[in-house]
């Protein structure tokens, strides 16, 4: 069951609770609300799986040791449904390879409880941060995504190629075209993808996943 | 009266035949000497009858009624021959000589008869009066002064005085008589029924002493006159006498088993308040036998708080007749104390209506020695139990540790939002109260759960309360909960309402549920391939008690272990002691329930049961002192 606290612009980051203990997760939620950050609460691991996800950026505040679905095990199902959602462990009594289980999983943080007020909310402070990030980068990903799949074969073929750092010369050998037809796929190529040099173009070419060389071609090819 | 049949007076046999012999001879030598003095001397008629009736009577006393009657015949026949007209002859002119014959005859047959009779009497009288002499019993006679009239051949033997002795004398004087009850009662009933027995106790003429059992019957007259009394006596004395060495060597068994069981019996009567006390009883309650025994002495001895329970019995018998079985203590010289266990009943009375029952007879048992050793069983085995606690609470310490961190967290993390509130101003005021009414709550959460493992944790001695059982099944699930989900199974209570009060500890049922409950999760370990399982389920039981289950999802148990499972040192555990489950069947049974195991049938896993009788109305249990 969510609580459902202010109602806020959809891109208001949210502070997402989950533990099992209702004290703790009213004491969460009143510590949160007085630094107005946003809450949403859940009582269990199933409870938050079964619910929609708030389209704003979002962390997760989760009790390790809860019945049924411990916190761990949650990592792991949201790592394997592929959603990256920055999260902060909260634990009664923590032992060195539960720690080291979470952080490789890509945790944010590990408290134990009681913890300090001030290390949490700069914990939550970060991982919010960290989850605007990836949602701008992801944006920019998707407009370039976007962008690219606006070019027409030719173009992407040439931008693979300058990716790889292939020189002009080069790039006409191998695809059998005159060098000039390649400067002016270039010069679209690079237009359309609003890219200002060279180094921003091999970055967007990272961001949209294209290898850097020969070698992850193949594995680019199998992957897409 | 056919004496005359009976009796053949004098002597008998061959000897009678000589006498007959001898009587006929005299008799006719009489009757021939006498007839010829009077033929003789020319006695008239009447004369002659006259001195012929003498004739018969003397020939009668000589004892044979056919003899005297054919002398009567033959005298008869003489005077008819030689005294009537005409004389020599058996014929008789005038009729008045006729009648005189007849006269004759028929008197000397009646006086014949008389004697006879009067003879036979006499024998008879003689005869009885030579039986009481026979007799050992002694027979007296006195008459209405207690003057002895008649003193047999027994009583001479019994008490040594010769009737010449005694005649005459008052037998009281002589005898020195004691009597059993004051003589006036005696001659009252002996007016009233003309009867009387009882004992006596004479002294003989040696000075000795005999007691005797004595019968009286009073003599009457025709008239119906008191004239004397009829006294037998029969010497008991050695009857009595082995009577009283058996009952004191009875006694004096009884005397020993009593010291041996160390059991003292005592008497009292409600009415006149008189008790009576064995000397076991002297011996328990301390007193010297000189003390006069009495319900007062005995109550002085009782340990005051003890005094108002003894007291309501005693009053219950000394009002209502009531019987009791009591247990209470005896404070004596220098602070010791005795158990004691007091029995007593009313001794019926002959109208059985029970208001007449005064006399209590009852038993006073010194139990000290058992009670110790009870209260050192139970001592013993509630240190046990301690130690298997304190091990369960052990093994359940790091789910208890986050059970109390839990609350402890979340009190600072409320206290910290509300200085976070507090700082806003009177906007945050109420979400800053609200914080704190959290941290009180949890608080008193986390102060609960320390609470209850400190119970846990204490050496107590057993301590019986009306309890309910739903309250600690929640109070053990609040402390098991966290142990269950760290083994990654869920826990379920289905409770039944209504359940009954029982009367137990309450430490010792939370021990046995965690250690049920710790006993299903360590049999679900190795559990994967189904969901682990673990419900607590209770429910009242008829006739009136309640039932308690734990069953589990897990490995489940073989009939062999069924039974096994409660014996100590069992144990199906690579590192187990295999003490818990015999600790909880000992604590279960000491409640006077029952508690047992099977498996779940159809489904995988065991439940194991317990089951408890219901607290009577207002049951309590003092705690055990300390002895």
């Amino acid at each position: 069951m969510t609580d459902r606290k202010d109602v806020a612009p959809d891109d208001e980051p949210v502070v997402l609770v989950v533990d099992d203990d209702p004290s703790m997760r009213a004491a969460l939620v009143d510590l949160l609300l007085s630094v107005r950050r946003r809450v949403e609460t859940y009582q269990s691991a199933q409870a938050f799986l079964q619910a929609d996800l708030p389209t704003a950026p979002c962390c997760l505040v989760l009790d390790v040791r809860m019945p049924g679905q411990s916190g761990l095990d949650l990592q792991a199902e949201l790592v394997r449904e592929d959603v990256h959602i920055p999260i902060i462990f909260m634990t009664g009594h923590a032992d060195v390879p539960m720690s080291v289980q979470a952080f490789k999983a890509g945790a944010v943080d590990f408290l134990t409880k009681p913890f300090r007020d001030q290390d949490l909310l700069d914990s939550v402070a970060s991982a919010l941060n960290r989850a605007v990030r990836q949602r701008s980068e992801e944006k920019k990903r998707s407009d370039l995504r976007a962008c690219f799949e606006a070019l027409t074969p030719r173009e992407k073929e040439i931008l693979r190629c300058v990716a790889q750092g292939a020189m002009n010369k080069q790039i006409a050998h191998e695809l059998g075209i005159a060098e000039i037809t390649v400067k002016i796929h270039r010069s679209n190529m690079m237009r359309k993808m609003t890219a200002k040099s060279l180094p921003d173009l091999i970055r967007m070419a990272e961001l949209l996943g294209l290898p850097r060389s020969s070698d992850d071609a193949q594995e680019i090819r199998t992957n897409t | 009266m056919d004496v005359t049949a009976r009796w053949r007076i004098g002597p008998k046999g061959r000897p009678r035949l000589r006498y007959l012999a001898w009587l006929w001879a005299i008799g006719t030598v009489a009757i021939a000497l006498v007839t010829w003095v009077c033929v003789r001397l020319d006695v008239p008629f009447t004369a002659a009858i006259s001195i012929y009736l003498v004739l018969i009577v003397l020939l009668s006393l000589m004892d044979s009624l056919i003899t005297s009657l054919v002398f009567s015949v033959i005298l008869a026949g003489f005077l008819d021959f030689f005294f009537t007209e005409p004389k020599y002859t058996f014929y008789v002119d005038s009729p008045q000589d006729i009648l005189a014959l007849i006269t004759f005859a028929v008197t000397s047959i009646v006086i014949t008869s008389l004697v006879r009779r009067l003879r036979v009497s006499a024998e008879t009288m003689r005869a009885q009066g030579e039986l009481l002499d026979l007799t050992h019993d002694t027979v007296m006679t006195r008459d209405q002064n207690d003057a002895i009239t008649y003193w047999n051949r027994g009583a001479e033997q019994l008490y040594g005085f010769g009737r010449e002795e005694v005649l005459g004398r008052s037998s009281r004087a002589v005898l020195q008589t004691v009597y059993p009850v004051p003589l006036p009662d005696i001659t009252g009933m002996m007016l009233r029924e003309g009867y009387w027995e009882g004992e006596l106790l004479n002294t003989r003429k040696d000075g000795t002493r005999v007691t005797v059992a004595s019968r009286w019957s009073a003599q009457v007259d025709e008239a119906g006159h008191r004239v004397g009394t009829l006294e037998t006596n029969n010497d008991i004395t050695e009857r009595r006498r082995a009577e009283e060495t058996l009952r004191r060597s009875q006694a004096a068994y009884l005397a020993e088993a009593q010291r041996l069981s160390r059991t003292g019996s005592f008497g009292w009567n409600t009415s006149t308040g008189d008790v009576f006390w064995s000397n076991q009883s002297f011996r328990i309650f301390e007193y010297d036998t000189s003390a006069t025994p009495s319900i007062e002495l005995m109550l002085q001895r009782v340990h005051p708080d003890d005094a108002a329970a003894v007291q309501r019995a005693f009053d219950g018998a000394r009002l209502d007749h009531l019987d009791f079985d009591i247990e209470f203590r005896l404070l004596l010289a220098g602070d010791a104390i005795k158990h004691i266990h007091a029995v007593a009943h009313a001794l019926a009375n002959g109208n059985g209506n029970g208001s007449g029952r005064h006399q209590f007879v009852g038993a006073v048992m010194d139990v000290t020695a058992t009670r110790q050793a009870e209260a050192q069983l139970q001592k013993t085995q509630g240190e046990l139990a301690y130690f298997a606690r304190v091990t369960s609470l052990g093994a359940l310490s790091s789910s208890i540790a986050h059970e109390v961190n839990q609350p402890l967290a979340a009190i600072v993390t409320s206290g910290e939002a509300c200085l976070r509130w507090l700082v806003r101003g009177a906007e945050g005021l109420e979400r800053a109260t609200a914080a704190v009414n959290r941290m009180i709550a949890d608080g008193r959460r986390a102060s609960e759960i320390i609470q209850r493992i400190r119970a846990l944790s204490k050496r107590t001695e057993l301590k019986k309360a009306q309890l309910g059982l739903n309250n600690v099944i929640d109070e053990v699930a609040s402390l098991v909960a966290r142990e269950v989900v760290n083994h990654r199974a869920t826990l379920t209570l289905e409770l039944g309402r209504d359940l009954p009060p029982v009367l137990a500890d309450r430490v010792q049922l939370q021990q046995v549920l965690i250690n049920l409950v710790l006993n299903g999760v360590q049999a679900m370990a190795a559990v994967t391939d189904r969901p682990r399982r673990l419900t607590i389920l209770s429910s009242p039981t008829e006739p009136s008690g309640v039932l308690v289950t734990v069953r589990d999802t897990g490995v489940g148990l073989t009939a062999e272990d069924s039974e096994r499972l409660f014996q100590t040192f069992f144990t199906t555990k690579p590192d187990g002691m295999g003490m818990g489950l015999s600790i909880c069947r000992s604590i279960i049974e000491a409640h006077g329930g029952r508690i047992w195991a099977k498996t779940n049938g159809a489904e995988p896993g065991a439940a194991f049961s317990f089951s408890l009788p219901a607290a009577a109305q207002g049951e309590t249990w003092r705690e055990t002192a300390d002895l």
